[in-house]
């Protein structure tokens, strides 16, 4: 055995802790190696020194001290340990509310994140509370959420902007013809038998899927929208709008004046503000491109369409359904589907707030399949299992709208596999599988 | 007169568990020099010593009903004080050193200090100073936490190395090795000392 293994066992020979065997070996690699036997006297030493060290007693008063801890920990409250605050009952509430909140905080972050021009504008917004609104396409959807928000204000009592479209009368009755005149294009759809087949053109002629691959081209202002002077803006720019625009209660938003600023301004620009918009005038698309074109055939509609709202708190969405990530606008709900009549309702009011628009007229590549998330129309429809919803703001989900229109229904007809439907003031736009595609009233033909 | 026989530690444990405090006195009694003494080498002053060994007592009384008895009282009283030990080390709490002696005081003096313990047969019966004390303590203190453990309770309480693995909660080849590290170390400083 090695010296090394034998200075090893030093202790356990000292200590008498070795097998019999092991210390007879021990005791003979020792009488043959002095430096061995040394190194064990020395040890043995160590202890010998550190075991005659005084014994210490334990102090007199040491039963007191301990008698005199225990009372006064008996008297003291017991102090409140973090594991016992963390008791699962009670840790349950506290939990659940930490939870929630960082559930909100991310969806708030994922909407900015999602919606950076949005971001930017609140920031810039708080930076410069002073700041005119712009013209372009997200004045529009602010416009509008605000217009949606102060619907049934709207519903209820005449708004400054019917005053102000009363002194225009004129140019209103202008519009409302041209308007009366889609409505009728559209309630042809309603019943595709009575329509003459020498009369004028068919809904599958007045409507075209468009497949937008490139830049649209100028097409001629509908009649609905003849360019006009221009318009009379509300004395100031509506506010900026709040970041989360869940509706609000109807006293609580802004002065209605503001609605006079879509229907004049849009006009101006172009009433089918869609049409002018160009790549570079828009902000910034959302991921997936909420903002860009839509894909998808441009052969002839099978028929109608559901309508849009036929009023102006009905489709006041655009902007919401980028923002909210979801979709569609609260809201709506409750309302029927345009005016209950298939087909598209190009009605005064759909007219006036052609705004809605804009996002579905862009040169952006045709999204594949985008969720429904990015659409960005006034109004979303998804499927779920054999049933159309509509969404409503963030994701939540409003009741269960009766798609029993026969517009509707011819829709789905022709395209099965329809997944996705938003509804926007003069256009629908719908997801297939192989794309995107927008529905719009066929411009009016030249005279 | 009659003579009460002594409790066991277990009758002591089931007493104190049905609050009987007289019992846990008797505990303390009979503990308490053991307790104070190795806290004393482990900690290294008297004070400290005696600050642990009251915390000692108390948290064997907070405890006591989580004692199941698989254990001997005693070894379950040097675990506790182990604990308060390492954690004053660990916290820094431990008060200043009542000592005064130096290495090197004791140096000067080490020629004597030698003769007197060659001069007995026993090691106990060397008559140790201060001095000498102090500088074996100094010794200790410099040993590693976990060596300085297991040396007191071999050497000084007279531990067998199972209740040390039981004491320390590690198994007897751990406590082997490291008595044998601390005896070379120690061997090694009071060599350089001329203690040995």
């Amino acid at each position: 055995m090695s010296n090394r293994t034998q200075r090893e066992r030093i202790s356990a020979y000292l200590d008498g802790e070795l097998p019999e065997d092991e210390r007879i070996a021990f005791e003979k690699a020792m009488a043959e190696d002095a430096a061995l036997q040394r190194e064990v006297e020395d040890c043995r030493g160590v202890d010998a020194l550190f075991w005659a060290l005084p014994r210490e007693d334990a102090p007199s008063d040491l039963l007191r001290r301990v008698h005199n801890a225990l009372d006064d920990a008996d008297e003291r409250p017991e102090p409140i340990r973090f594991r016992r605050r963390l008791q699962p009952r009670a840790a349950t509430p506290l939990l659940a509310s930490a939870a929630v909140l960082l559930v909100v905080i991310g969806v708030v972050i994922y909407q900015f994140a999602s919606q950076p021009d949005l971001a930017r504008r609140d920031i810039a917004g708080l930076a410069e509370p002073e700041r005119p609104m712009p013209d372009g396409y997200h004045e529009v959807q602010m416009m509008e959420l605000r217009e949606e928000a102060i619907a049934p204000l709207a519903a209820s009592e005449p708004p400054a902007a019917e005053k102000a479209a009363e002194e225009n009368a004129p140019e209103r009755r202008a519009k409302d013809e041209a308007a009366a005149d889609l409505s009728m294009q559209a309630d042809a759809l309603q019943a595709p038998a009575e329509a003459e087949p020498d009369a004028a053109p068919t809904e599958a002629e007045r409507l075209v899927i468009r497949r937008r691959t490139t830049a649209p081209p100028a097409s001629p202002a509908p009649a609905a929208a003849p360019a006009e002077p221009a318009p009379e803006r509300a004395p100031e720019p509506p506010p900026e709008p709040e970041p989360v625009p869940a509706p609000e209660p109807a006293n609580d938003m802004p002065a209605p004046q503001a609605m006079a600023y879509g229907e004049e301004d849009f006009r101006a620009e172009g009433a089918d503000a869609a049409q002018q918009v160009s790549p570079e005038d828009l902000p910034p698309a959302p991921p997936g491109g909420a903002m860009g074109g839509f894909g998808g055939g441009g052969t002839g509609v099978p028929g109608g369409v559901p309508g849009a709202p036929g009023d102006m708190t009905g489709g006041m969405a655009g902007g919401m359904a980028g923002m909210s990530g979801m979709g569609g606008m609260p809201g709506s709900a409750d309302e029927p589907m345009g005016r209950a009549t298939a087909g598209i309702t190009i009605g005064r009011e759909s007219d006036d707030n052609a705004a809605g628009a804009p996002e579905a007229e862009t040169d952006a590549p045709a999204p594949v399949a985008a969720p429904l998330r990015l659409l960005a129309g006034p109004r979303a429809f998804e499927r779920v299992g054999d049933e159309w919803r509509q969404r409503g703001y963030a994701g939540e989900e409003a009741p269960s709208i009766a798609r029993d229109s026969e517009a509707f229904a011819q829709l789905l007809e022709r395209y099965p596999e329809l997944h996705t439907l938003t509804l926007q003031p003069d256009a629908v736009v719908f997801a297939v599988d192989d794309g995107w595609r927008r529905l719009e009233p066929a411009p009016e033909p030249e005279q | 007169m009659k003579e009460i026989p002594e409790q066991s530690d277990a009758d002591l444990v089931v007493r104190c568990r049905d609050g009987d405090r007289t019992a846990f006195d008797e505990i303390v009694r009979r503990y308490g020099d053991r307790i104070v003494n190795t806290l004393l080498r482990l900690l290294g002053n008297r004070e400290d010593a005696y600050d642990a060994a009251q915390e000692t007592f108390v948290r064997a009384y907070r405890g006591i009903e989580q004692f199941r008895g698989e254990a001997q009282l005693s070894t379950w009283l040097y675990r506790i004080a182990t604990n308060v030990a390492r954690n004053r080390f660990r916290d820094g709490s431990r008060k200043g050193r009542d000592r005064v002696s130096s290495i090197e005081t004791l140096s000067e003096n080490a020629p004597q200090l030698a003769d007197a313990a060659a001069q007995t047969d026993r090691p106990d019966a060397v008559a140790i100073g201060r001095e000498l004390e102090d500088a074996l303590q100094k010794c200790l203190d410099e040993l590693p936490e976990t060596l300085r453990a297991a040396f007191v309770f071999r050497v000084i309480d007279g531990m067998t190395y199972e209740e040390i693995a039981r004491v320390l909660d590690c198994p007897q080849g751990t406590v082997k090795s490291r008595l044998n590290q601390a005896r070379r170390t120690l061997r090694k400083r009071l060599a350089e000392q001329s203690l040995i």
